[in-house]
Parts: structure tokens; C-alpha cells; sequence
């Protein structure tokens, strides 16, 4: 039978690239390894550039992870309403208990409000910009086994940027390390690059905050020779001007083969949402270290 | 159908069948990259990019050319990867494997096919380990590691099932060796 004559590019393509193709399946591992290999040199050396790639390709692919994350969550949701409800009666009766308690806290925290007011109008005390949040949904796990890292669906557009704190109602989580037009990449304080610098209890003891890609970061430089208790508070110390001072982190969980593990707050299973906290520019974080934390009332407050 | 549909049809059919299989296995690495709770293992992943590249590569290697399981790996890393560029190794290995074990592979059904996905993820794990180790030059907890390995092991049945009944559904049969 006759062949049309739309068929013979195709035919004569094929022949033609009969040898090329040949010749890279027999090297085609061989090419790919060096390229993957030159990759990986690549992204060690000019890490922006590798970054800058992620960020924009993040900005592509975020709707379909937006969209593919969301019979995650919904999953996640039903499944904690049966828990929900399982527990009902008992939820009911703490939360009885905690309305009763926070209405003590109330009336406490309006009788400081006013002290506070009429303290600030005899100094002429400025605030300063109030902190600004930025809610955000995490849309994908980008960790794996050797980083600890969330890809959240807000970016430039919603005003994120590098370096903001990022948390849950429970405490710190990480912070911001690259930013794109609609996503952005949170590094967790899990994750084996990050550092951060702390205080731990009362009086404030200094030390770094090490990830080590477990659940249970370490602590490492604890300043001076000094008995570190488990349960002891540990907060942010705002050195360096990573975070700002304060941030709750977790506690103390205890000592293992020499290393002190910490508790975070945080409960790394269930970041589904978080809230990125813009404090305003870095040069208005000063060093606070005896300030208390924001998570805790002063202790005059407390009832 | 003429002659000239038909032919053209068979030009086409590896780019389809490539395109079945590329995609569905970059749609799947999408899904396994959205923040899951699992909470019986801790926070890591399984390889399920991994274990669609070996069972493609095993059983239908036009669905997933080299070039492919290359294409996956560098998606891996876009999304995921600590290390720009490890994915795509990983990714190369699990196809090779799948490669040199087709023969005997190929023609068994899903339970000898299985074993060599665990002897391959174990290979892969712990080659992805020593490189993590070197490229951060701190050692790496070995724990991830072997919690992705079993991880993917346990989700490497429904997802061959799955990939059969994709193939399946695009008329894409399996290649005894």
C-alpha cells in the first residue's frame, strides 16, 4: 500500500536519529550520572542559583500540590472529627474548666491593660509596628530523609519574605529561607542546617539550637558551666537577629549520650497550618535576653 | 482505520506509552510530596517515585526510558531534595536495577518483584545515606533511612497494582523479558 506522503518525515526522523539514539541508550546511564553528579556540585557552589530554580518551579507546580494536598487535609480532618467525637464529653468538661480558668485571666489581663495604658501615657512610650501574620497552609513535605523543610502557599504577593519566623499557636517552627512569587520554603528547626540561638529557663542561659533531621533538636554552646533541668523553658534569644527574642521553642526533654535533647511544642505530624510572623525590620529586634517570653504572662499575672 | 492511522499510531505509541508512564509516575511524587501525617514512622516520605520508576522499568521500559526515570528524579529534587541532584541519582539506580533485574524479574509475578524493590531500596537507601554523609559531612541518623525503605516496601504492592491498572486502562500490556 501507498504511504501518504505526511508519513515520510516522520519515517526519514527516525532513521536519522537511529545511530544517535543507539549510542546514548548504550552511555545513557553513564551521561545522566555525570550530569546528576555535576548537579550536585553545582547546588553546592552556587546554591542561590539552585534555589532561585526550586522557588520558581515551586511557583509552577504549587497549584497542583495545593490541589493534591487537599484529600490529604480533608482525610486528616475527618478523621480527627471521629476522634472529636469520640472524646466529646471529655472535651466538654476541660473545656468547662479552661473557660473557667481564662475568665480569672480576663479580668487580670484587662486590670494590666488599663495599668499598662496609663503607665505608657506618663512615659510616652512608643510601641513600635505591631507584629503582622500571615496565615499560610503547608501544600507539601519537601524534607525526606536527610532535610526537614514545608512548602507553604503564600509568597512575595502576600508579603512573605526571607527570614520570617514561621509558627503554630504552639511555638516556633522555623523560619523562611527562600521565598517565590506564591510559595514559600520553610527550613524546620529539625532540619540538620538549622541553628538557632536560645535561652533556657530562668535565670537565661545562652545556647544554640541544633537540628539534627530527628524530631528532638539539640542543645550545643550552652553558655557557662550550668545545671540545665528537664522541663526548663526554652525561648528564642533573639542573637544574631535570626528571631526575634522570645518565641516559645519547647522544653527541655532530657540528656541522652551526652546530648540535651529538647521537646519542641511544636508536634511536627500536624502542620497542616501555620502563621508567619513579620515583626518588622531585623534592626528593631535588640537583644531582649531579660525580657520574658511572649508565650508566658509575667508572673504578677499569674493566678 | 487506513493504513497511514495505523502506522502513525505505531510511531506514536512509545511517546504514549511514555507519556502514561512519566506522568503518571510525576503525578504520584506530587501526591507523596503533600504534607501526610504519618505518624507511625515519623516524618519522612516514602520513595514512591522509586518504586514506580523499578516496577515501569520492570515491566514496561517504554513507559520508563532512562531518560524518564532521569526526568523524575530531577522533579524529586525540585520539589524535595536536600541534595540538588541525589534524586536524579536515586532515580537512575532504581531504573538500573529494574534493568539488570528484568530477565528474571519480568516473567514472576509481584512477590518476586517485590523482593527485588526491597533489595533495591535497601541499596538505594544506603547509598543515598553515604553521599547525604559525604555532601553534609556530618553523619546522617540511619533511622529516615531505613523508615523510607520499609515505607516504600509496604507501598510497593498497591502501587504496582495501581500502574497495572493504568496500564491496563491505557492499553499498555506488559513486556515479558
Amino acid at each position: 500500500m501507498a504511504r501518504g506522503p505526511d508519513l515520510i518525515p516522520i519515517d526519514d526522523l527516525v532513521e536519522a536519529s537511529r545511530p544517535i539514539k543507539a549510542l546514548l541508550r548504550r552511555f545513557a546511564y553513564l551521561l545522566l550520572i555525570g550530569v546528576a553528579v555535576t548537579l550536585i556540585l553545582i547546588g553546592k557552589i552556587e546554591t542561590v542559583l539552585i534555589e532561585r530554580v526550586r522557588a520558581n518551579f515551586s511557583d509552577v507546580v504549587a497549584p497542583i500540590l495545593e490541589l493534591l494536598s487537599e484529600p490529604v487535609r480533608l482525610a486528616r480532618t475527618g478523621a480527627e472529627h471521629v476522634v472529636d467525637l469520640a472524646d466529646l464529653i471529655e472535651e466538654n468538661e476541660r473545656l468547662t474548666q479552661e473557660n473557667a480558668r481564662l475568665l480569672q485571666w480576663r479580668i487580670f489581663a484587662k486590670k494590666l491593660e488599663t495599668e499598662n495604658q496609663s503607665l505608657k501615657g506618663l512615659l510616652r512610650f512608643d510601641p513600635g509596628p505591631k507584629a503582622r501574620f500571615i496565615s499560610a497552609r503547608a501544600i507539601a513535605d519537601v524534607g525526606g530523609a536527610f532535610a526537614r523543610a514545608i512548602l507553604l502557599n503564600v509568597g512575595e504577593s502576600k508579603g512573605v519574605r526571607v527570614g520570617l519566623p514561621v509558627m503554630t499557636g504552639e511555638g516556633l517552627v522555623g523560619r523562611v529561607v527562600h521565598v517565590g512569587a506564591r510559595t514559600s520554603r520553610v527550613l524546620l528547626l529539625t532540619d540538620i542546617n538549622a541553628r538557632t540561638p536560645v535561652v533556657i529557663g530562668d535565670p537565661p542561659v545562652r545556647a544554640i539550637l541544633a537540628g539534627d533531621n530527628r524530631d528532638n533538636p539539640t542543645l550545643k554552646f550552652i553558655d557557662g558551666d550550668v545545671t540545665l533541668e528537664a522541663g526548663a523553658l526554652i525561648v528564642t534569644s533573639g542573637h544574631g537577629g535570626v528571631f526575634p527574642p522570645g518565641l516559645p521553642v519547647g522544653v527541655i526533654a532530657g540528656e541522652v549520650e551526652g546530648h540535651i535533647l529538647v521537646q519542641t511544642f511544636v508536634d511536627w505530624r500536624n502542620l497542616a497550618y501555620v502563621r508567619l510572623v513579620d515583626f518588622g525590620p531585623a534592626e528593631q529586634s535588640i537583644d531582649t535576653l531579660n525580657q520574658p517570653p511572649i508565650s508566658q504572662p509575667p508572673a504578677s499575672v499569674q493566678p | 482505520m487506513n493504513q497511514a492511522t495505523l502506522e502513525t499510531k505505531t510511531h506514536l505509541r512509545p511517546w504514549f506509552a511514555f507519556a502514561v508512564g512519566v506522568g503518571f509516575t510525576a503525578a504520584l511524587t506530587a501526591l507523596a510530596a503533600a504534607p501526610w501525617p504519618i505518624v507511625i514512622v515519623g516524618l519522612v516520605p516514602p520513595a514512591i517515585a522509586h518504586a514506580a520508576i523499578f516496577d515501569l522499568a520492570l515491566r514496561r521500559p517504554e513507559a520508563m526510558p532512562v531518560i524518564g526515570a532521569f526526568m523524575i528524579g530531577i522533579l524529586l529534587d525540585v520539589i524535595a531534595g536536600p541534595i540538588f541532584g541525589l534524586g536524579a541519582i536515586t532515580a537512575l539506580g532504581a531504573h538500573f536495577a529494574a534493568t539488570i533485574q528484568r530477565r528474571f524479574l519480568a516473567p514472576r509475578g509481584l512477590a518476586h518483584a517485590w523482593i527485588g524493590l526491597v533489595a533495591t531500596a535497601l541499596a538505594l537507601g544506603a547509598g543515598s545515606w553515604l553521599l547525604a554523609s559525604l555532601y553534609f559531612i556530618h553523619v546522617q541518623p540511619l533511622g529516615p533511612s531505613l523508615a523510607q525503605v520499609a515505607l516504600t516496601a509496604a507501598l510497593y504492592p498497591p502501587v504496582s497494582i495501581l500502574l497495572r491498572v493504568i496500564r491496563s486502562a491505557a492499553g499498555l500490556r506488559n513486556r515479558r523479558a
